[in-house]
């Protein structure tokens, strides 16, 4: 068990998210930039303070899509950290995790962390943007020769897996999907916000059979940027900090042979309790919780991973409105990917962040104490988790 | 083991009708058909084995958007444990999946040769 630590590592001091398009307006590198400036500006800060730029490109993006030359587009000519974050999905708690250890370490101030993606393009949709396999053996082209297109064919095993080992039933998965609606119509900055019924989710297309349409995260044109600055720089004065107390990863292949249940018990355990241990709290002592949802399953798998919920027993906790506006556990409070916006990473972070500093117009929580941060990637392989507070020590 | 990629053997050994997996004698684990060491115990002499064809459905998906161009839907994607142990990624013809449902594998003539599909397994088989 990790040792216990009182008091925080940095802070988030701002944040720039740029408009979401679902059109291709910008490219890549403009999104992230747009998001690097207004970031920096919201933090109080100037160009000048920054000496750190992690960049976050997508897994699905082309490798040339967004690069290094972030440095180049904003001019900083005396950065003293800069890198490029390959982790898949997990890369944005990665950005905040390793900023914050390396402000701590002094050995940068302010680290702007950025994420922008471009998946809709002039001849190419959202959906078209995620179907490369997702490869399950190593075989070349063997997913592809049965059809096992997409990220909706590993996590429609997964999700098919648990519902037959714990009972859930399409009425559980729309119990997240609209939960989650529910916060998104509160939030200006959310993408689908009309709400939604068990009818319209279970009229949805489906996708890959247990996937339907309302399973997946909303796919958007757009960055978003947070500065992580070290406890004793300036910025965040006028608009707050959310202060990082703890940062954790958990990993494990997945491995399809030798009984391994890949699909229910993940690596999520082991970043859960290295973040919980830093602190010395638990799942009981969380405010609320932003889980990575790229689908309605990643939400329910992480309830139950991050100790919210007994293993199968996150469908009854979201069929009875545990998650939603009101309920015991607020989740993903601006609307998730799944009805908010789908920045990967960034889009718990920067909804947390948002929350904990007081500027979640229309949903915003009074409890800010203890706020959980998710990520998860591949095949749920990779995770990483976050703890963040309003609070200074 | 030989210096050949592992993906390659296994897929000459379907175009031969055979399905094979890869065992290490040293922990005893049987693995996929993709691997050059073994993941457990980090020894990189595996054997292949030839599989026996019976199995059980892990899970599976049913395609009803057509990602392929030309690809018919729906379709299903079923992953198979074999009684082995590895997971295979094939489509079930003959029936509709379930999962844990026992299965055999098949060999049936494709466009490209060979193609490995399961089938239900049928009573008393």
């Amino acid at each position: 068990m990790a040792t216990t630590r009182r008091k925080p590592i940095a802070r988030i001091s701002g944040i720039g998210i740029t408009e979401f398009s679902r059109r291709f307006d910008q490219a890549a590198p403009a999104l992230a930039a747009g998001a690097a400036v207004a970031a920096v500006a919201d933090a109080g800060l100037e160009k000048a303070d920054i000496d750190g730029l992690f960049i976050n490109r997508s897994s699905a993006a082309p490798k040339n899509l967004l690069t290094l030359r972030v440095q180049d587009d904003l001019g900083l000519r005396d950065l003293r950290l800069l890198n490029m974050f390959a982790s898949e999905a997990i890369s944005g708690i990665q950005m905040v995790q390793y900023a914050a250890l390396a402000v701590q370490a002094g050995m940068a101030r302010h680290v702007v962390c950025v994420f922008a993606d471009t998946p809709i393009m002039p001849e190419q949709t959202g959906g078209d943007a995620y179907a490369e396999t997702l490869g399950i053996m190593r075989v070349p082209g063997w997913e592809d020769s049965y059809g096992l297109f997409g990220a909706v064919g590993a996590y429609g095993l997964a999700m098919r897996r648990y519902m037959h080992c714990y009972g859930a039933t399409p009425e559980h998965f729309a119990a997240v999907a609209i939960a989650t609606r529910q916060w998104a119509e509160r939030n200006p900055l959310a993408m689908l916000r009309k709400s939604l019924t068990v009818e319209d989710y279970l009229a949805s297309r489906l996708i890959a059979d247990p996937i339907r349409m309302l399973d997946c995260a909303y796919p958007v044109n757009g960055g978003a940027a947070v500065i992580v600055s070290a406890l004793d720089a300036g910025g965040g004065e006028e608009r707050g900090s959310a202060y990082i107390w703890a940062a954790a990863q958990g990993h494990r292949p997945y491995s399809p042979y030798g009984g391994y249940d890949n699909e229910t018990a993940t690596a999520a355990g082991i970043a859960a309790a290295q973040v919980f241990g830093t602190v010395g709290i638990g799942p009981a002592d969380i405010d609320h919780v932003h889980i990575y949802d790229a689908f309605t399953y990643t939400t329910m798998i992480g309830l139950e991973e991050y100790g919210f919920c007994r293993r199968g027993e996150a469908k009854d906790f979201v069929a009875a409105g545990g998650i939603a506006p009101g309920g015991a556990l607020p989740c993903n409070t601006g609307g998730g990917q799944l009805s908010g916006y789908y920045l990967q990473g960034l889009t718990q972070i920067s909804e947390a962040y948002l929350q904990v500093t007081g500027q979640a117009t229309g949903r915003q929580l009074d409890g800010n104490d203890w706020v959980l941060v998710t990520n998860q990637g591949g095949r749920m392989d990779y995770h990483a988790a976050l703890i963040l507070s309003r609070n200074p020590a | 083991m030989s210096m050949e990629d592992p993906a390659d053997a296994f897929l000459a050994g379907i175009a031969d009708g055979r399905l094979l997996f890869l065992h290490c004698p040293q922990c005893g684990a049987n693995l996929p058909p993709d691997r050059g060491l073994c993941p457990e115990c980090w020894s990189p002499a595996l054997q292949w084995h030839e599989a026996g064809g019976g199995g059980s459905i892990r899970s599976f998906v049913v395609f009803h958007r057509a990602f392929a161009a030309g690809a018919t839907v729906p379709y299903n994607v079923v992953q198979v444990e074999l009684d082995e142990g590895p997971r295979i990624v094939a489509t079930l013809t003959g029936g509709e999946p379930a999962v844990d449902a026992r299965v055999r594998a098949r060999f049936e003539h494709g466009e490209s040769g060979l193609r490995l599909v399961f089938e239900p397994e049928r009573k008393g088989a």
